[in-house]
């Protein structure tokens, strides 16, 4: 059989990569590749880890209902990249770039601009050359020369670009009309600024300023709470998988929340929204957020997560090259066959069932205990919220030693009953208690001190 | 349920003579003194005397859910060296083993299995340091009324881990069993996927017996990929040892002293004569299985 007959054309469309591609990201991850790009610029720029790594550097996003930008001086992007890596589809297996990067797959940019539009531009200088590449999706699409390619605009290759000019810009002129509604929608952009100041916390953290049609973001700041008797446990090392190894920061504990001391909260809604929960940032992107699923361990290796869990912090901080990182394309789910993630789920594990033994201690010392009696409790409203950076490394969640006493749990009995708020609020109030359960018991003290025979 | 005192239970028994009788065997490849036992002691530490008196080691841990009478669980210690740790195996688990030692850790259960156990299971399998033991006992014990059994398993281990094809009537007599011990491996393969050292799991104990409910206890040894066909070689020799899914069933004759030294005294060779006295063959095969760690016939100074 000649050759010609034994071939089947598996040639790519260019419609798969500008309709359905696209399908696989949601519009606010798509934004949130667009900023991946210009701080992974920021680190080329700044390769030192220094708290102030990022000082000077910023980003600025526009977003309208009839205007996309985003713009940065983070060094730019050098016209070797754009010609073989930034404008490909897929990165060429030669193309390594520097440690610490979350840009790997070779397909965030595009896949993002042709989520928001049809005709975008991307205006870039770097230290010695600058460029402008405009695109229109239909025109591109029209083209049917097999070999695929956009045209600069403006090249110049001998440019010396002086440092406060070298930066990105890109533009989306014409949006979708799905995003324009998005666009237009106060509660999006208030979602997509939280999403970024938590996605990016570190290198808001780290001095990157990011600004939202001109507001300043500011990065949520990670704490647990600590002191000499009540301390998170803090592991930090390497996880060496296949040879390959990569750095682990493993931080879980508590935090303080509202309402804390209530064991009353039969009903899993109300807390259901709660910080509480695993965070886990590779190249400090942000990957999970109070996630409370089997993944990390929940219903898993403990109970499935309970308002009663509702303090739990957890944070892992994976850093290392960009293709050893568990991440999936979209950058918001977590690659289930990665082996370094085995390896990870498995300290996400342990971490977790130490945490939630002393979560429940104190539940234990509060249902069981008189004020006075409950160490544990005593040290976790006592210990300071400090910031990640400043624990030290423990395998053990620390707390002091229950109480000598025998509780005799044989001979308890247990009564629930609920009461008017703003009678239980004058009741609690003249007792001097601040929870329920010490209402109850003061309460019921008082009637069997004054009201029952010996 | 109050504890019965051991020498009542004596299928459980002769399975705990197997047991530590396979477990002298480890002193091939490694130094039995460095282990640790971890156990459930209760007030009668049988194993645990087992395990010092047989096997030399000298680091005990018994692990006890209940705390309201620490000073007599003290107080019955046989040996000083056990390590009381009050709490429920789930809290107490994770923080010892940190301490990363070879380790013999028998949960011996009276619970059917659940998701508490199997918890106690992947704490173990994920975090039991290479040549260390693990066993599980639990109750086996198809739950009443018969048109239930699938229901209380489903509540027991969620729907998710039970394999296809199982009814109420299958979880008939040995059934809860079977499925129990299918579940067991299931969770013992997921939990090993998060080892990244290379880690196996070889079973070496697979035990049915009915001192007075149906009970199973499974267990093997986590090893080095490289150590696999080493510990194979030096277990799989041994009468009691059950690799698959076919169990040891201990069943326990009935037998009087009398009998019993008659049936010694005509091994290995145990004649159908012996019905003349009017011992059951039942009874008989059943010895021939066992009488090895049938526990001895007093002597004069015994």
């Amino acid at each position: 059989m000649p050759e010609d007959e034994l071939r089947v054309r598996a040639t790519p469309a260019k419609r798969f990569f500008v309709s359905m591609l696209v399908k696989d990201i949601e519009l606010m991850p798509a934004i949130v590749d667009l900023v991946d790009n210009s701080i992974d610029g920021a680190k080329r720029l700044r390769p030192g880890a220094a708290d102030d790594r990022f000082a000077g550097l910023r980003v600025e996003l526009t977003v309208e209902p009839g205007r996309f930008s985003v713009a940065d001086n983070c060094g730019g992007i050098d016209i070797a990249t754009a010609r073989q890596y930034a404008f490909r589809f897929g990165r060429p297996e030669d193309w390594t770039g520097p440690p610490g990067e979350v840009g790997q797959f070779g397909v965030g940019m595009k896949r993002a601009l042709f989520k928001l539009g049809t005709r975008f531009s991307v205006d870039s200088a770097s230290a010695n050359s600058r460029f402008s590449l405009p695109i229109s999706v239909p025109d591109w699409m029209a083209d049917e020369d097999p070999d695929w390619s956009f045209q600069f605009s403006q090249v110049d290759e001998s440019a010396d670009v002086p440092e406060n000019e070298r930066g990105t810009r890109i533009e989306v002129q014409q949006l979708h009309p799905g995003v324009v509604e998005f666009f237009a929608d106060r509660r999006f952009l208030t979602r997509l600024r939280a999403e970024i100041e938590l996605r990016h916390m570190r290198a808001l953290q780290q001095g990157l300023i990011v600004l939202l049609n001109g507001d300043e973001l500011h990065p949520a700041h990670l704490v647990l709470l600590s002191s000499d008797d009540f301390a998170p446990l803090v592991k930090q090392g390497d996880i060496s998988v296949n040879g390959r190894s990569i750095r682990m920061d493993l931080y879980a504990g508590l935090d303080r929340v509202r309402d804390q001391d209530d064991d009353e909260t039969g009903d899993p809604e109300k807390y259901k929204e709660s910080d509480a929960g695993w965070y886990l940032f590779c190249n400090d992107r942000l990957l999970l957020a109070r996630d409370k699923t089997r993944l990390t361990g929940w219903a898993e290796v403990m109970a499935a997560y309970h308002p009663q869990y509702r303090q739990f912090r957890g944070y892992v901080f994976l850093t290392g090259e960009a293709r050893d990182m568990p991440w999936t394309t979209t950058k918001t789910a977590v690659d289930e066959d990665s082996g370094v993630w085995r390896a990870v789920q498995a300290e996400m594990y342990d971490a977790l069932q130490k945490v939630s033994v002393v979560i429940n201690r104190l539940k234990t010392e509060r249902q069981q205990r008189p004020p006075e009696e409950r160490p544990a409790v005593t040290a976790m409203h006592s210990a300071a919220r400090v910031p990640l950076a400043d624990l030290r490394t423990s395998s053990i969640v620390k707390v002091p030693p229950p109480p000598p006493r025998p509780v005799v749990a044989s001979n308890v009995r247990w009564i629930r009953y609920s009461v008017d708020n703003s009678d239980y609020t004058k009741v609690a109030t003249e007792l001097g208690v601040s929870n329920s359960g010490d209402v109850g018991r003061g309460t019921f003290q008082f009637y069997l001190q004054t009201q029952v025979a010996d | 349920m109050p504890r019965v005192q051991y020498a009542f239970r004596p299928a459980k028994h002769i399975q705990r003579r197997m047991i530590v009788d396979a477990c002298r065997r480890i002193a091939f490849l490694a130094n039995l003194s460095d282990y640790e036992y971890v156990g459930f002691g209760g007030f009668e530490f049988v194993d645990f005397e087992l395990s010092h008196r047989e096997l030399g080691i000298g680091s005990m841990v018994s692990i006890e859910h209940n705390i309201v009478n620490k000073e007599r669980y003290q107080f019955n210690r046989p040996f000083g060296q056990i390590d009381m740790r009050f709490g429920r195996a789930s809290d107490v688990l994770p923080t010892l083993l940190d301490d990363a030692r070879p380790r013999i850790v028998w949960l011996d259960y009276t619970s059917r299995l659940n998701l508490d156990v199997l918890q106690d299971v992947g704490t173990c399998i994920r975090r039991l340091t290479p040549g260390s033991i693990i066993l599980i006992t639990v109750n086996a014990h198809p739950p009443t009324p018969a048109n239930t059994r699938r229901e209380n398993l489903v509540a027991d281990v969620t729907n998710e881990r039970i394999p296809a094809g199982v009814t109420d009537e299958s979880l008939a007599r040995w059934g809860w069993a079977a499925v129990q011990y299918a579940i067991l491996l299931a969770e013992v393969d997921w939990q090993l996927r998060l080892r990244t050292d290379g880690t196996v799991f070889e079973q070496l104990f697979h035990f049915r017996y009915n001192d007075d409910a149906y009970m199973l206890t499974w267990g093997g040894i986590v090893s080095p990929e490289g150590d696999r066909a080493k510990w194979r070689y030096i277990f799989d020799s041994l009468d009691q040892i059950r690799a698959g899914e076919d169990p040891l069933l201990i069943e326990v004759p009935v037998l009087t002293a009398k009998e019993v030294m008659y049936l010694n005294a005509q091994l290995p060779e145990v004649a159908s004569a012996l019905k003349e006295y009017g011992i059951p063959d039942r009874d008989r095969d059943a010895y021939l299985t066992l009488y090895r760690w049938y526990p001895p016939i007093p002597g004069p100074f015994g």
